[in-house]
């Protein structure tokens, strides 16, 4: 697998104008160019290439399903932390599924919530929201205190969320019966019926990011489950 | 050499460097870091940020960067400070700041061992826990020292330890870019004619780029055992 090194001109790309720049790959003139050290990627049509590198601070990007923890309230809005810097987000309590000036969503500070980064520009503090356009909530919103929370890679997260990755299909297959959220700011939030299992998962899941084939992966998911 | 490429198990250029060994997320609690052995001179960095700073400090353009290096040394002089202002110019070529308007990028080096050579060791780590953390980088600059010995007729040393530099007249520390090899930075101690010079410039090149060849492949190899 070959790497890439910052400044390095990117030749793969063959239309740079139709396809999508993710993290680590920015336009200088009509070239592509890498800004981080890593390997490049690319996935889907139309395609989006970004670069995967070691990362541990996450940087907010709009459009991305994060997790975040709940630092401050005031009326019309909860502060989020997700864990980059250096501003907390902003979430508005009116943008939960059927909320209204009198209804509004009981959020304590301390809660985790899931949601979508709405604006993430790097002039601005960020903007979350718990609905989609339509104004349904698709799985966002507040994630119950029952749950485990625990950080990973963003890199690790963003392979986990790729369509084709194994490690949750090959999970899902060997282990009781779990509900899981992955965030793209490297966050992970399991829930399981017995504390045994959410034990079981987290080692699982931790483990899983070293192995190098499938074989492997199955061979560590049997011992661990078994 | 001609197009500028360099193989990792070329022999020739082998002698450029010293025996380069680097470990990348050595510290667990920051967000990038790494430790780097060049020859005997050791050198280990974190980085944290891009963080919230000071209103005193924030920069509505641009991420503050701030270099605190331990250079451990009995007494501490101006010349640490001086040292610290080029390390952080070094790194404020590097980063794109302009990323991270308002925050602050706080990078901490310590020397473990000095045997020679160190500004560039130091230059060397913080390149490498770059790297490791993840931040915009416009391109990565590599640092070579040379040693230009008393006598004329003698050889440019590359990478002089503690016992050459004191033989040496003149101790020149180059940085340069990867994409480029421009000179980045150029730190001089001593006097030298402008002939000499030029000399370390060439050789520190040739160095410079067996450098970036190594940086590649030690970083190809950490990936291949990460992913």
């Amino acid at each position: 697998m070959s790497v890439v090194l910052p400044g390095d001109t990117i030749d793969d790309i063959d239309s740079p104008i139709g396809s999508t720049l993710g993290p680590g790959l920015r336009l200088l003139g009509d070239r592509v160019v890498a800004s981080k050290a890593g390997q490049l990627c690319s996935n889907g049509n139309p395609s989006v290439h970004w670069i995967a590198s070691s990362e541990r601070r996450y940087q907010p990007t709009t459009g991305d399903r994060v997790v975040g923890i709940i630092v401050g309230r005031t009326a019309e809005y909860v502060r989020v932390d997700l864990g980059g810097g250096p501003e907390s987000a902003i979430l508005s309590l009116l943008a939960f599924e059927g909320a209204s000036k009198r209804n509004k969503p009981a959020l304590n500070i301390g809660d985790v919530v899931y949601s979508r980064l709405l604006q993430a520009s790097r002039d601005m503090e960020p903007e979350l929201v718990c609905i989609d356009s339509h104004g349904k909530s698709g799985g966002l919103g507040k994630l119950s205190n029952e749950g485990f929370l625990f950080r990973v890679n963003i890199d690790y997260c963003r392979r986990l969320l790729t369509s084709n990755d194994i490690t949750m299909k090959q999970l899902s297959r060997v282990a009781p019966p779990f509900e899981i959220v992955i965030g793209c700011n490297g966050r992970i939030w399991l829930r399981s019926a017995q504390i045994r299992t959410t034990v079981q998962l987290y080692n699982a899941i931790n483990s899983a990011q070293f192995t190098k084939s499938f074989e492997e992966l199955k061979e560590v998911l049997n011992r661990i489950f078994h | 050499m001609d197009n500028g490429e360099v193989d990792i198990n070329d022999e020739v250029s082998e002698t450029l460097v010293p025996h380069i060994c680097c470990e990348f997320q050595v510290l667990s609690k920051t967000d990038g870091s790494a430790s780097f052995f060049q020859g005997s001179t050791s050198v280990l960095c974190g980085i944290h940020g891009p963080t919230e700073v000071k209103q005193s400090k924030q920069q509505n353009d641009k991420s503050a960067i701030e270099i605190s290096a331990n250079f451990n040394t009995v007494t501490h002089s101006c010349r640490e400070k001086m040292l610290q202002e080029i390390i952080k110019n070094t790194a404020e070529t590097m980063i794109i700041t302009h990323t991270y308007p308002r925050t602050g990028i706080t990078v901490s080096l310590q020397a473990l061992h000095n045997d020679g050579s160190s500004l560039s060791a130091f230059i060397n780590c913080l390149t490498m826990a770059l790297i490791d953390s993840g931040l915009s980088m416009s391109f990565l600059v590599v640092a070579v020292t040379c040693g230009i010995p008393r006598e004329p007729d003698k050889p440019i040393i590359l990478y002089p330890s503690l016992e050459e530099e004191k033989l040496c007249v003149s101790v020149v520390t180059l940085c340069f870019d990867s994409v480029n090899y421009d000179v980045v930075t150029s730190y001089t101690t001593g006097t030298f004619s402008i002939l000499r010079y030029e000399q370390a410039l060439l050789q520190s090149e040739s160095a410079g780029r067996r450098l970036v060849a190594i940086f590649e492949f030690i970083k190809r190899r950490s990936s291949d055992n990460c992913s």
